[in-house]
């Protein structure tokens, strides 16, 4: 029982420690040009970035080094929000 | 009725003013209605620019499928985007072809003008003789495709004027009588060569006028062979 418990706690240790870094989400859309492609996506944002416009600032540079340009940032959202993304995201998923 | 008189070098000039202005107007015309053109066709990236609003604009699109499916919408407006500028090129060759035709057509009417006016000069000039072919075997000259019959002697009187015509020679009447005779010009009479030349008037002149103008109409008579209406008596 003990050990169950322990285990269970190593695991949420391990998923929080992955999210430690930063508490601080967003979710985004993106666009290439010639031939337009488009995707959503999610990144981590460092803590001091944890509004719609600093968030702006941080991402458009991360993008433009994959080749993408950031259209719009859609929400400012905690850990508890990166399930329900996921899916949608999909190869975009904290990949930037 | 008194015609303005116009040196044919002014028509000429005013000919070419028509022509220079014309060709100008037609150009800037059709480069207006080139860029008119050119400016209202949809740009070639507008389709994308719609999709791209659309993306942005509902929150909602986020799922991988949606995506991919406003990705499809996006291509085939470039594939439209292609045809456009084909549509480009197209109109632009027309809009070439039509300044082309409407140089010509304006060249060409100016030209019809110009000859319109020669030809209503030379009407009024008389008898043009635009070709002279002296036949010495059938005694014949052709003026104009015109043949008239003459004697032997009247044709030598006409080759020896033509033949002094080509050279720009003025022959008097001793000469024209020495060339034909033989003889030495100063050894023959100024009257001789004379008559030699009133003769050839006289056969030659009297067939003109009456191929010309009097004509005979065979066992009915004799009538005047110009148009009803130029006729005016004072």
């Amino acid at each position: 029982m003990s050990f169950k418990l322990g285990s269970a706690a190593v695991v949420i240790g391990l998923a929080l420690a992955g999210a430690a870094q930063a508490e601080c989400f967003a979710d985004y859309k993106a666009k290439q040009d010639n031939p337009l492609r488009l995707h959503y996506g999610v990144v981590a944002l460092p803590d001091t970035a944890c509004s719609k416009t600093a968030a702006k600032g941080v991402i458009t540079p991360r993008l433009q080094r994959g080749g993408w340009t950031l259209l719009n940032v859609l929400s400012i959202f905690g850990p508890e929000g990166l399930a329900e993304r996921k899916a949608n995201a999909g190869a975009y998923y904290l990949s930037f | 009725m008194r015609v303005p008189i116009t040196s044919p070098s002014e028509s000429l000039r005013a000919g070419n003013r028509v022509v220079a202005g014309g060709i100008t107007a037609i150009i800037l015309i059709l480069f207006g209605t080139a860029v008119f053109l050119f400016l209202n066709l949809p740009d070639a990236n507008a389709f994308n620019a719609r999709v791209e609003r659309l993306f942005v604009e509902n929150d909602g699109l986020t799922t991988g499928a949606e995506i991919k499916l406003l990705e499809i919408l996006a291509q085939s407006g470039t594939a439209f985007s292609e045809v456009l500028s084909s549509y480009r090129v197209v109109i632009f060759v027309l809009l070439v072809f039509a300044t082309a035709l409407m140089i010509a057509a304006l060249v060409f009417l100016v030209t019809i003008v110009a000859l319109n006016r020669r030809i209503s000069a030379i009407q009024r000039s008389g008898i043009q003789v635009s070709s002279l072919f002296i036949s010495r075997e059938s005694n014949a000259v052709y003026i104009n495709d015109l043949e008239f019959k003459l004697t032997e002697a009247a044709i030598e009187t006409l080759s020896v004027l033509a033949e002094a015509r080509m050279d720009d020679d003025v022959m008097t009447g001793a000469q024209i009588e020495g060339v034909i005779s033989g003889r030495d010009a100063s050894d023959c009479d100024e009257a001789a060569g004379a008559v030699r030349v009133k003769r050839l008037r006289d056969t030659l002149g009297n067939q003109l006028v009456s191929e010309l103008l009097v004509k005979t109409i065979a066992r009915r008579g004799y009538v005047l062979a110009v148009g009803k209406d130029v006729i005016r008596m004072v």
